[in-house]
Formats: C-alpha cells, structure tokens, sequence
C-alpha cells in the first residue's frame, strides 16, 4: 500500500489538521521523557502499554514481566479438550518490543518504592517512573482450605493460571480411566473467569464423551448460583446428557478441607467428595506484588477510582484487571484489555491536563461448550456516581437454532483472535 | 500474506495516528476513544477477524445504520443487538464517522 504522505496526514487529523500539526511540536517536548511503568504482561498489562504507545508515542513504556511468553486463560479449557495445543494459546512480547517501542524487561518485581517511585528488580536493577500501572492477576489463598497448598497442587490441579498447570490436568485426564469421575470445584466468588469453570466441565466432558464415555463431571461447587447457568444447563443436556452434574454451593457449603492422598474434598456441610482426577480452584485475591505494597483492603483486592483506575492507597499506581475491584465488572481478559485502555487515556489526558471524553465500557465473554456450540454474555458498563455500572447485561437467547450457537462459536475463535492481536500487537 | 501485512501495518499505523495527533489538539477525541471497545473483538482497526465482520468498509451512513438497525431490532443480529442497545444514537454516529474518516 502507499506510503503516509502530508496530504494524508491532513485528512487523517481531519478539520483540525492544522492545529494538530502546530501542536506536535508542543506534545512531543512536554511528554517526552514521561515514563510510565507497567508491572504484569496479561491481558490488562500487555494492553495498556500498547495504547499508551497508541495514544501517545512519545511517552516512554516499560513492561516488565517475568515471563518471555505469556499463556492465557481464555481459551485454555479448549486446550484441556484437546481442541487446540498450547501453542495456540502462547504470546510473546516481540511485537510490543520490536514493532511497538516498548521495553520489555524479563524480570521479577520484588519492591515498589511509592515515595521515591522506583520499581526493584530480582536482579537488583531499579527502574524510575513516573506514573506506574500494576496488572499483576490473581494470587491464591492457599491457607483457607486444609491441605491444599502449591505443593498438593501437582496433585489436584487448579489449573487457574496457564500453563504448566493446564499441561498437568490434560494429561490426567488423558491418563484416566474410562468411568472415572472427575471434579471440579470453584472457589466463592469473586474469582477470576467466573463462567470458566462451567466451560471447563463443558469442554472436559466434550474430551471425555469421545474418548472415555462412561465417565462423569461432577461440579462441587462453593456458589449457589453461576452465569448464564440457565444457558450452560440446557447446553449440557443436549450435548452430553447425564454427563455432568452440578452440586449447589446451597448443599456443598464451601470445601474446608482436602486429602491429596486419597483424592478426597471434605465440605463445610460434612459431605465427601471423590474424584480420579480432581480440578480445584482455590480461593483468590490480588496477587502478591499488590499484596505487598499495601494495594490491597481486607478482601485481597486492590480498591480503585473507578473512573482513573488509580490505586485508592498510593498515589501514581495504577491498578488494573483481575486484582482491582471495578464496579460491576467481572474478573475477566476481555474486562481487563477494556480496563488497560481506559487507564491508558486517562494517563495520556492527565499529562496533557484535558478532560477524558465520556466513556461507554463494552464487553463479550464467550463461552465454548463444543466445538461448534457457544454461548455469549454481553454487557455495557457506564461510570455512574463514580461506579462503574452494568447498564445492560444480555445472555445469548435460550431458544436458539444450533446455526446460532455455530455462529457464537466461530464468533469465539474471531474474538480470540482479535484481542490477542489487540494486546499482544499480534498480526492476525 | 505480505499485501495483507503491509495493509495491516498500515491500518494499524493510521490508528496510532489518528490517535496521538487527536489527543494532542483538544484532548483524546470521543468517537476514537469509545472505537477502542469494537476492535477487541472486530481486530485492528475494524478489519474484522475470522466470522467477525469488518467494519471499516462502510460508509459512515451504512455503519451507522446498521447499528440503529441492531439497536432497534429491524437488523438481524447474534450478538450487536445486545450491544447496541445500550449504546446512544450520538455514540453511533460517533463510531460510524469514526471508523470511515480512519480508514480514508
């Protein structure tokens, strides 16, 4: 295609190409040696380095991530169901480095100096900002149930983060035998995803019915009710009648307890639970980076100004994604990518001193419970009394042609696609 | 593959500018701001992305008709009603005249 020429660039900028013209000069001196710091490489941290290099080249971006690639938890449970590989759900930084301008540093974060503003490095290096933005995820509350800790989880994974775990769970899964009973056992809300366990049993009992059809899903769950449950409900007596069962946090209470050895979950309400492979979700807050610099209340979650995403506990952090607690929005990727971009315009407007524009918060979530069958939740949020509110929040229609829940799954695979390019700087 | 590469550096590139010069003259312009939400699942600059349509291949008028259409009902949809239908006919318009001017 063409090369931009001046002619272009005025008809880009539109009516007020002539203003904008004089004023880059201004821009690019006032901001020039802005440095913004972002502490986590997921959905929100990826995202909002690159539009803040969107919004404003000129401001210098660090991403700091202490993995080279980032696996993610959309689209993991196709993985578990032998749908995709691991490959297909595994970015790299070299786009956002390379293509984008952002320095990328592989490292861990182990302090953050609010007064000074200096970030510490593993390696002992320390990076100044000006302004900083923390999407670090989740971290788990290993203490809360009896016998469940990092180690019991090679064990009985949970399979909550991406990766090595994701590789484990398939893997039992494949190993099992056909008759096998396998668990699954969400947290209390809030947690991260909350639709992904019912696609994960989805997903898993999509694996299970071809290759080991007497076995069983069994969802042991802490909550009494879960998202579009209606939907998932009639999906799962369509697709795989008989296959899965759901036990209400109504009769389960919560898990207190697990035994690892003999593969056991021991209930609040004093039932057992038994499975050949057991996938457990334990409870969760704001990973540990937001713990330990004080971002957190009593809950584990990082409190914010819903309208700046700025920490309510130190000031020029920001906070974004699963750690931060945002009004009506649930913990989710596509929540969090819609987050990264509202922060980063609010941190682009505040250094020009100019009022962000009135904001519409719009997201999708999908869930896949086949290969050729999804269903979608799609909600728009506004900022109102400064929460952010659910102005609308539409499931995809009960009745429904199998066309139609064909389409939401192509839908699902397009969307995939497009926020990963979207954060990642990938090319589609 | 290379064309469509180069297209999507371009596409990709009108974006940022559209973007940084638009914030640096009066401040991050609305319609811009709020097109961030549709290219998460429509791609780069709304070149639409697997079954996902493109919507940076219609005139404004189109675009935005279709949106009122979702909106009101009159245009059949999988998910842009439940979208639409919280979005204002200003918004709409704003989105629509958004994507056309950037893809001129």
């Amino acid at each position: 295609m063409r090369n931009l020429n001046r002619r272009d660039f005025i008809k880009l900028v539109g009516v007020s190409s002539a203003s904008s013209m004089l004023a880059l000069p201004i821009r690019a001196s006032a901001t020039a040696a802005y440095r913004v710091v972002i502490i986590g490489g997921g959905f929100g941290g990826a995202t909002c380095a690159n539009y803040l290099k969107h919004f404003d080249p000129a401001i210098d971006v660090t991403l700091v991530e202490p993995k080279k690639e980032f696996v993610t938890c959309p689209f993991s449970n196709t993985v578990l169901a032998g749908l995709h590989d691991m490959e297909f759900i595994t970015h790299n930084y070299d786009r956002l480095r390379d293509h984008n301008k952002i320095h990328v540093v592989n490292d861990t974060v182990i302090d953050i100096d609010a007064t000074k503003k200096i970030v510490i490095l593993n390696n002992g290096n320390k990076l100044s900002y000006d302004r900083l933005v923390i999407s670090p995820g989740i971290g788990f509350r290993w203490g809360l149930i009896k016998g469940y800790d990092d180690e019991a989880s090679h064990i009985m994974p949970h399979a909550w983060r991406a990766g090595e775990q994701t590789i484990l769970l398939r893997k039992q899964l494949q190993a099992m035998d056909d008759g096998g009973v396998v668990i699954i056992a969400p947290p209390p809300e809030p947690f991260r995803a909350p639709p992904a366990p019912y696609e994960r049993a989805s997903l898993i009992a999509y694996y299970l019915k071809k290759a080991k059809p007497k076995s069983k899903v069994l969802i042991v769950d802490s909550n009494k009710t879960f998202a579009k449950q209606s939907l998932f409900e009639a999906g799962w007596k369509k697709l795989y009648p008989g296959m899965i069962e759901w036990v209400s946090g109504s009769d389960v209470g919560r898990i207190e307890r697990v035994d690892a050895g003999s593969m056991q979950l021991f209930s609040s309400s004093g039932q057992e639970f038994k499975g050949a492979v057991v996938n457990l979700i334990p409870p969760q807050q704001a990973n540990t980076i937001a713990v330990n610099t004080a971002l957190t209340d009593q809950d584990g979650w990082c409190p914010v100004n819903q309208k700046t995403f700025e920490s309510l506990k130190q000031k020029d952090i920001h906070v974004i994604g699963d750690a931060s607690i945002v009004g009506d929005m649930p913990k989710t990727g596509h929540a969090a990518n819609t987050q990264a971009k509202i922060c980063a315009a609010n941190i682009v407007s505040d250094i020009r001193g100019v009022a962000i524009p009135e904001m519409v918060y719009s997201t999708s979530i999908y869930s896949l419970l086949s290969k050729k069958y999804a269903i979608s939740r799609a909600s728009v949020y506004r900022l109102k009394d400064n929460k952010i509110k659910a102005v609308s929040v539409k499931d995809s229609p009960n009745k429904a042609s199998k066309k139609t829940r064909l389409q939401e799954s192509k839908y699902a695979l397009g969307w995939y696609k497009s926020i990963t390019a979207d954060a990642f700087a990938k090319e589609e | 593959m290379i064309k469509m590469m180069k297209e999507l550096f371009t596409i990709v590139g009108f974006v940022a500018l559209l973007f940084s010069s638009s914030a640096t003259a009066q401040g991050i312009d609305r319609g811009a701001l709020l097109a961030t939400m549709c290219v998460t699942c429509h791609g780069p600059g709304g070149q639409g992305s697997k079954r996902i349509p493109s919507i940076d291949n219609h005139s404004d008028h189109e675009l935005a008709e279709y949106m009122h259409g979702f909106k009101e009902g009159t245009e059949r949809a999988t998910i842009m009603d439940r979208h639409a239908s919280s979005y204002s006919d200003e918004e709409i318009n704003l989105l629509a005249k958004y994507f056309y001017e950037a893809k001129q």
